[in-house]
């Protein structure tokens, strides 16, 4: 065992702790269960010794062992029944314990860790290798245990019948193990080769299965299989022999305990011959050598088993450990005066992106933001949101520097519309609801009412109460409706909104457009503190100021009017949208 | 699983003579118990130490010779199995890749991967586990009882009660876990399914600070797993137990009645011993059968999964191979109309394409305009109506000749994994290099050239390209041959007005009919002709500036995106 799997262990330890009477228990039975099962053939014997020829039967002593048996099987039926019942306890609850944390670990941490991390990566943690602790770890545990305990036991019961043969058996028996071990460490390469040409024959399949209208739109198919042949062939040589060696394993144990079971039988009847046996203790010790090599070959397979899913165990323990992001600071009222002073970000160090960014937005300003991809305008809704911090610099809010105020403060301070909408698995009211679970029906209608969304609500088969999904049958530009739905109930003096950038309904963005004005204008005439990514030029028309931002850096500042006579980069976007195309 | 076994065929000899090594193993074994009643009964009774070791040398023998034929018995199953599992999964495959996209959308594309690969790789596991066990079990468990019926035809009786238990306990404990085990997959999905949402909803779970909700969410389903999966143990885990506890107390009956039959005469005691043997060994055999009854289950299922798509129809298909290249009209929709399924998603359309033309098609999302793409690369047939290719009806040409003439740039941007070159030569595959950089340019794709290269790796799903340069790798792929109709879905709405432009320009310079499908008034406005598409109807047609005038729809674009 290596110094990583011990650490695995070490910390799978702290989760075993709450259930650890729940192990103990499971021990104790293991004990039990096990030593019964031993004597089993010991009280065979003895029984069948008072069989020994015709008229020569002993029934008395022959019933006592006959209800002994009938004990032993009674405390086997109990004890084992407990065994498995404690230890699976033990391995679902401790599976959901590190569960839990792992979740909790990552709906705490930064978003830097869940933007960095494939997420169905860590969803198979969460869900796959969580499981793999049930059924490796805890329960090869008690596996290994009860091995132990029945293969200590079976060499003492031998010993007490017959030294000699005892000896043999167990001196020959480890060459079974030692077989089984060397089948397993050679076929673990070709495994292990063969689980990566499987996963290259998943890739290859995926990519042209995902693609399927293209490919056949060029007659790709052909080259395609050939590909997915080549794969396929690899997959079939290493497969063979992955399936070949791992089956060798029962065949060459199975002739080890032969061999075991016939040098018993010599020596067992050469003893008897001699009188120094009798055919009851020969029974019982054939009966032995068959056994002690089970739990043996059990625990080799048990301890493979055991290492994938410690590797298992460390990844969903791993993710339990994500340092979660802090939220102190104190809890104020923000009004939406926000000023940026000097801001300096990065994602990695190597590439600078935000430079000195300064900026005062009074409350109550617009302000759009313009540029090419990967100009910066995300990042700084991230910045803004605290969802990243500044290398360097500060965001002031009233006077209030954002490092001195929590996280979750500034958060409800912001209504915040992506351009990926999230919906979750619920009735559309939920939805709603979402920073308001306790509004009422009016509420949400006039929320949904004011976002422009009741019409599709009303259109749906159950109303408010249909449960919608992510991707289904609901288009970006609705989602985002629904998000603006959700920012009417809670009302923050604050609003994020990132345009959709294509493949959208350009009358349903339209809506999107007007609710959101809505909520930066409202009726009550008090103006709220907006940003908007635009990639629609049409809204920059009205903003207060307009950002144009080019690698990190704002290259111009100004209104529409003003930016268009400069002539520069925001006049060429603008004419670039207008200018008519002449095919 | 048993309409999949034509695809043995090739290996028939393996595939009976490994179940068959097995056989011959299991004899082996079956012999040892009587041996060792012969050494007791004769060998220790007489004192007899030569033929001890004689009959225990033969225990070896059968052992070594066992073990031999049994290594062959694996490796034959191997074998066939492995062919098994290629062939199937070729076949899969191939099959897959001439279905029609309803087909494809029916099953959906990641089930299809599934059946492709882990079930036809359980199915290949079974036929492995089913040649090395099919006979071999069975025969030890009847093998067994034989023997105890020669032996003693009463005892052996409680034999038969015992493996009728075993058999029946077994079969009710899986019926009785088995739903609860499915039921535990079930939340374990769901568990899988609120942690994928979390991770999408990341921002706006810390926005709305609602994160101790969503691990009280979590939480539920967590619970809901443990507990399920604990309810599935209580039962499963008796199954050991019971079984210990049936053989056993088979054995009593045996000892005891053994007993009576010894005092009487009609038993030795090397016999008695034999009977017991016999029990155990059966015992395990009647186990290694249950652990087979639970994979064949499954995989009974993993194969319905194959079959089906086995089993589905392939498209239909025309035979005519001659495509008039000159012909005037390149494509004609005549009242067409289609619908995946129940509602029509296009309705009665009709237009006409003449050589070298160019047609813009521009509407709403689900207006039905990707669907008449789909229509004319014969994706989908149409319900209604006829669709005309270079003068003759569409659906008379074989389908792959009517594509290899068409320039397709699919809605979403598919790469592949490899390099830029590997994923231009899709379309061509012996095109020159000067043609991929000319393809290129004209799809306005020179920067990218620029800093990958022909040979630059693409990550798998272009992963390492923005979004425009996804769909400009899928233009220029179009553009590497010469074809008579170039389909442009959605194809520059990744790209900013300026690229845009630039390539449509560009464009120009190559021949052939166009089609232009977007919701950007400025990819469309410079076509011949124009149709606009609300509901899957064509409710305006013409060029941009009548279209302005007499289509409130179109007006309505317009007045949208210039936000005049």
């Amino acid at each position: 065992m290596n110094k990583r799997e011990k650490y695995t262990i070490t910390r799978l330890m702290k989760y075993l702790k709450p259930h650890a009477w729940l192990m103990v228990a499971a021990f104790l039975c293991a004990i039990v269960s096990a030593a019964s099962q031993l004597f089993a053939p010991v009280v065979i014997g003895e029984a069948i010794n008072c069989a020994t020829g015709v008229h020569d039967v002993d029934f008395k002593t022959m019933t006592v062992y006959v209800i002994v048996l009938a004990g032993i099987i009674a405390a086997v039926l109990v004890f084992q029944w407990l065994m498995n019942l404690c230890a699976q306890r033990a391995a679902f609850l401790t599976v959901r314990d590190a569960r839990l944390d792992g979740f909790s670990a990552m709906t705490d941490a930064p978003l830097k860790f869940i933007d960095g991390a494939a997420h169905g990566d860590l969803t198979s943690r969460l869900s796959v290798d969580a499981d793999q602790i049930a059924d490796g770890v805890v329960q090869g545990a008690t596996q290994i245990f009860t091995g132990v305990v029945t293969i200590i036991g079976t060499l003492v019961l031998m010993i007490r019948i017959n030294g000699w043969i005892a000896l043999a058996v167990a001196a020959l028996t480890p060459l079974s193990l030692l077989v089984s071990y060397f089948i397993a460490r050679g076929s673990h390469k070709y495994f292990a080769e063969q689980s990566r040409v499987r996963g290259e024959l998943f890739q290859r399949g995926e990519e042209i299965i995902k693609n399927h209208a293209l490919l056949t739109a060029y007659g790709y198919s052909d080259r395609a299989e050939a590909e997915f042949g080549e794969t396929n062939a690899e997959y079939k040589t290493c497969g063979f022999k992955a399936t070949f060696y791992s089956s060798l394993v029962n065949p060459s144990t199975r002739l080890i305990n032969s061999l075991v079971y016939a040098v018993a039988a010599i020596m067992g009847a050469l003893f008897a011959i001699d009188g120094k046996m009798n055919v009851g203790d020969i029974t019982t010790l054939l009966l032995f050598a068959n056994q002690f090599a089970r739990p043996l070959n059990e625990i080799t397979g048990v301890i493979t088993e055991f290492q994938t899913s410690l590797a298992a165990a460390k990844r969903i323990l791993d993710l339990t450990e994500v340092e979660p992001q802090d939220d102190g600071g104190k809890s104020v009222a923000l009004s939406g005066d926000i000023r940026l002073d000097g801001l300096d970000f990065s994602y990695t160090p190597e590439r600078p992106l935000i430079q000195n960014l300064k900026l005062d937005v009074p409350r109550g300003t617009m302000v759009a933001i313009v540029g090419r991809t990967g100009c910066g305008k995300t990042t700084l809704i991230n910045l803004l949101m605290r969802f990243y911090d500044p290398d360097a610099g500060a965001i002031i809010f009233d006077g209030n520097n954002a490092d001195d105020i929590s996280r979750s403060c500034v958060r409800k301070s912001f209504g915040m519309v992506l351009q990926d909408s999230w919906i979750f698995k619920g009735t559309v009211r939920e939805n709603i609801a979402y920073g308001k679970p306790d509004a009422t029906d009016e509420e949400v209608i006039a929320a949904a009412k004011a976002a422009d969304i009741d019409g599709f609500i009303s259109r749906l088969p159950d109303g408010y109460d249909t449960v919608i999904d992510d991707g289904d049958g609901i288009s970006q530009g609705q989602k985002q409706l629904i998000n603006i739905a959700r920012i009417f109930l809670t009302d923050p003096p604050m609003m994020i909104l990132d345009e959709a950038t294509s493949n959208i309904d350009t009358r349903t963005e339209l809506r999107v457009q007007a609710a959101f004005d809505r909520l930066l204008r409202p009726e009550n005439g008090e103006k709220k503190t907006g940003f908007v990514v635009a990639h629609r030029l049409s809204t920059v028309v009205n903003a207060d100021v307009i950002l144009v931002m080019d690698s990190g850096k704002i290259v111009e500042r100004g209104r529409h009017r003003e930016l268009l006579e400069k002539g520069g980069i925001y006049a060429e976007l603008y004419n670039a949208q207008f200018a008519k195309t002449a095919v | 699983m048993f309409k999949l076994i034509k695809f043995i065929k090739g290996k028939t000899v393996g595939a009976i003579a490994a179940p068959l090594c097995k056989l011959i193993e299991a004899i082996a074994e079956l012999a040892v118990p009587l041996i060792v009643a012969n050494v007791i009964d004769i060998g220790i009774a007489d004192g007899d130490k030569t033929y001890v070791i004689k009959y225990c040398v033969i225990i070896a023998a059968l052992a070594v010779g066992g073990f031999a034929i049994s290594v062959t018995g694996q490796y034959l199953a191997s074998k066939v199995a492995l062919f098994f599992g290629t062939r199937l999964r070729e076949n899969t495959f191939k099959r897959i890749n001439a279905l029609p996209a309803a087909t494809h959308d029916r099953i959906g594309g990641a089930s299809l991967v599934t059946r492709l690969t882990s079930d036809t790789v359980y199915c290949q596991n079974t036929l492995n586990m089913t040649l090395r066990l099919a006979l071999r079990t069975p025969f030890v468990i009847i093998g067994a009882f034989v023997m105890s019926v020669i032996i003693d035809p009463i005892l052996a009786l409680i034999f038969l009660a015992m493996a009728l238990t075993l058999a029946c306990i077994m079969s009710c404990v899986l019926k009785i876990t088995l739903p609860r085990i499915k039921k535990a997959q079930k939340t374990l999905d769901e568990t899988a399914r609120l942690s994928a949402q979390s991770l999408g909803g990341a921002r706006v779970i810390r926005a709305f600070s609602k994160q101790a909700h969503a691990k009280a969410e979590f939480e539920k389903a967590a619970d809901n797993t443990a507990k399920t999966n604990i309810s599935a143990a209580r039962l499963s885990a008796l199954l050991t137990p019971l079984a210990f506890a049936v053989v056993n107390l088979a054995i009593i009956a045996t000892l005891w009645f053994g007993g009576v039959k010894v005092e009487n005469g009609g038993l030795s005691q090397g016999e008695l011993v034999a009977l017991i043997n016999y029990m155990t060994q059966a015992f395990f055999a009647i186990v290694a059968i249950g652990n087979v009854f639970t994979i064949f289950t499954r995989s009974s299922a993993c194969a319905a999964r194959i079959n089906e798509i086995l089993d589905a129809p392939l498209p239909e298909d025309g035979d005519e191979t001659d495509v008039d290249i000159d012909a005037r009209e390149v494509v004609r929709f005549d009242n067409v109309s289609f619908a995946y399924d129940g509602d029509y998603d296009v309705r009665g359309v009709s237009f006409s394409l003449e050589k070298d033309k160019t047609l813009g098609i521009i509407g709403g999302t689900g207006s039905g305009k990707t669907t008449i793409i789909n229509l004319i690369e014969r994706f989908y047939s149409p319900n209604d109506g006829e669709i005309y290719f270079c003068g003759k009806p569409a659906s008379r040409y074989r389908a792959d000749v009517v594509r290899g003439n068409i320039g397709y740039v699919p809605q979403r941007a598919a790469v592949v994994a490899g390099t830029l070159d590997k994923n231009l030569r899709i379309a061509a595959p012996d095109a020159t290099e000067e043609r991929e950089k000319r393809a290129l340019e004209l799809a306005q794709a020179g920067e990218l050239l620029a800093s990958h290269g022909l040979d630059g790796h693409v990550a798998a799903g272009g992963k390492n390209l923005s979004g425009g340069q996804r769909q400009r790798v899928n233009i220029a792929r179009a553009l590497m041959r010469d074809n008579i109709l170039y389909l442009f879905d959605d194809a520059t709405s990744a790209l900013d007005y300026k690229t845009e432009r630039q390539f449509i320009n560009a464009l120009k310079t190559v021949s052939g009919a166009k089609i232009f499908v977007s919701q950007r008034i400025s990819a469309v406005s410079g076509c011949d002709e124009i149709l606009v598409l609300d509901g899957g109807e064509v409710v305006g047609r013409g060029t941009h500036e009548t279209l302005k005038a007499d289509c409130p729809l179109y007006a309505e674009f317009c007045a949208s995106q210039e936000g005049a």
